[in-house]
């Protein structure tokens, strides 16, 4: 007896597919449920190595090379998907990051910093699922999106205030997504990602306010992967509207001082 | 390809089994998933029910009586389940909901009735998974725990305050359990349902007050959500597919709590039957 996570037939976009991080793993656990692939990203290299590990487990995935930071491009998504692979049953918005020089505090961020901060963890997200929901409703298609906004939304954002901001904006806009296509059939929910162990966080510097020994419980892609998976199958037929964190509880911590773990206290 | 809910091997216990709403339906999914299913509920009738449903899909099912009003039964639970099955590795604590006569308004409400509404729909669910993560911390096993909460939890719970109060008692309760059991593998999550079309709920619009079913603004529209999509979502949370997942409120209510609350809306359908 089995019960599968099944999404044979289905075409699936992944915008962000970058092998070592969430959008790779998705590609992966997607090809895994049987989906077909179209991988977006901004570098043709990046998807290629994706592709490769989606056929090497047998899968298939197209190639779609956009930059997300450019509105005219991004326009271009569906349509030029429609025209070239067809119709697609679901999506999965991945891309977005912090980019390594935008750490620093709000008072210090400037007017161009902050726009494309905006850019690239929020608007394109619009465009491409109001054009993917606007050919759903057209054609009478059914449609799943999962959007990937971040823990960094919850609270606060030191030192990456725009970021969290925009991210919290994806997980409000998903929701009246939710509200307003249901009648069409049509399923949207984010999912927040905690301290996620990418190669790209793998690589990167510490910024400097970052409390030494504050090092958090990391979660592994493939657990992002699992959840946005999940999402995107009839399993989750009753879930819209919703922001599912995945993050081994690290949002869970309690903010009026710090508590040691009882193996940390040599209790256990 | 495939990817599977595996519990080939696993042994979840389910508190509040009845077949025709969630915990039944969770029954039958995680039997589908290889599960050896403890079915726990009050009456003798419905574990039967159950077990012959979980049998019937090829699986395997122990059924246990006990009245989760009861604290000193609460307390023995776990042990009876681990004489019973053997060591469990998830726990789903579904049982739980309104009574239909404590619909009304909070200050006609006994302290009685509140009394009661906070044991099944706050208290059980504490001393069940308090007994069963020390059970797992003992003996270095990993466990899942899956608690239902509801979108009563979410904002205003009118004529039915205790339940909502009760639940969000639980969210913020599991939400406490993934962060101090974290250390030990154990995770823990809520699922809040919106509107169920179960058998139970059906039952209960007969034992409410002619004056609570009038209460109801018949014009609001409510979205249903089937049991059998509750009890994937609790299935999944349950298995190993979300390791990643502790601490968490997932709400199954095919988008009913993202009703806009300053002023109603027609949807486009509506619009264009009205021409």
């Amino acid at each position: 007896m089995s019960l599968a996570v099944d999404l044979g037939g289905k075409t699936i976009l992944v915008c962000g597919v970058s092998k070592g991080g969430i959008g790779g793993a998705t590609c992966r656990q997607l090809a895994r449920a049987g989906a077909t692939i179209v991988a977006l990203d901004y570098d043709k290299a990046l998807i290629d190595e994706t592709i490769a590990e989606v056929e090497a487990l047998g899968g298939t995935a197209h190639s779609l090379v956009t930059d997300l930071y450019d509105v005219a491009q991004c326009e271009a998504v569906i349509p030029t998907i429609l025209e070239r692979f067809g119709d697609i049953d679901g999506i999965a918005n991945v891309a977005g990051g912090t980019r390594a020089d935008e750490w620093m505090p709000l008072d210090e961020t400037t007017t161009e910093s902050f726009n494309k901060s905006i850019q690239l963890n929020f608007a394109w997200l619009f465009y491409v699922c109001r054009d993917a929901a606007r050919r759903w409703i057209d054609s009478g298609r059914s449609g799943a999106i999962v959007n990937v906004s971040s823990v960094s939304s919850l609270a606060s954002a030191p030192w990456h205030g725009p970021y969290g901001a925009a991210k919290s904006a994806i997980t409000a806009l998903t929701r009246t997504m939710a509200n307003e296509w249901h009648e069409f059939g049509i399923r949207a929910n984010t999912v927040l990602p905690g301290a996620v162990l990418t190669e790209r966080v793998r690589s990167r510097m510490t910024p400097d306010n970052v409390v030494e020994g504050s090092e958090p419980n990391f979660t592994m892609p493939e657990e992002l992967a699992n959840a946005i998976t999940f999402l995107m199958c009839d399993l989750a037929s009753g879930i819209s509207g919703q922001a599912l964190t995945v993050d081994r509880s690290l949002s869970t911590k309690f903010c009026a001082g710090a508590r040691r773990s009882r193996k940390d206290m040599g209790e256990r | 390809m495939t990817l599977e809910l595996d519990f080939t091997g696993k042994t979840i216990l389910v508190c509040g089994i009845h077949r025709g709403g969630m915990g039944g339906a969770t029954c039958r999914q995680l039997a589908r998933a290889g599960a050896t299913v403890v079915a726990l509920d009050n009456q003798q009738e419905y574990v039967d029910e159950i077990a012959e449903e979980v049998r019937a899909l090829g699986g395997t099912c122990h059924t246990m009586l006990a009245d989760l009003m009861d604290v000193a039964e609460c307390e023995k639970i776990i042990a009876r389940a681990h004489e019973l099955a053997g060591p469990i590795d998830g726990i789903a604590n579904i049982a739980g909901g309104t009574r239909g006569e404590e619909w009304m308004p909070l200050e006609e409400l006994t302290s009685d009735h509140f009394w009661k509404t906070m044991q099944l729909n706050f208290a059980y669910v504490f001393y069940l998974c308090r007994d069963i993560a020390a059970e797992w911390i003992r003996t270095g096993r990993q466990g899942a725990i899956v608690n239902i909460g509801s979108v009563s939890a979410k904002d205003a719970a009118p004529w039915h305050g205790p339940y909502g109060a009760g639940k969000s008692g639980i969210i913020a309760l599991t939400r406490t359990m993934a962060n101090e059991w974290h250390e030990f593998g154990i995770r823990a999550n809520s699922v809040s349902p919106g509107a169920v079309t179960s058998e139970r709920v059906a039952a209960k619009a007969q034992t409410m007050s002619q004056r609570a079913i009038d209460s109801r603004d018949s014009n609001d529209k409510v979205i249903f959500t089937a049991p059998e999509q509750l009890a994937n979502g609790i299935v999944f949370l349950l298995s190993d597919l979300a390791s990643g997942i502790s601490g968490q409120n997932l709400t199954i209510d095919s988008s009913l709590s993202t009703k806009f609350c300053a002023g109603a809306r027609r949807s486009r359908k509506e619009m264009e039957e009205l021409g």
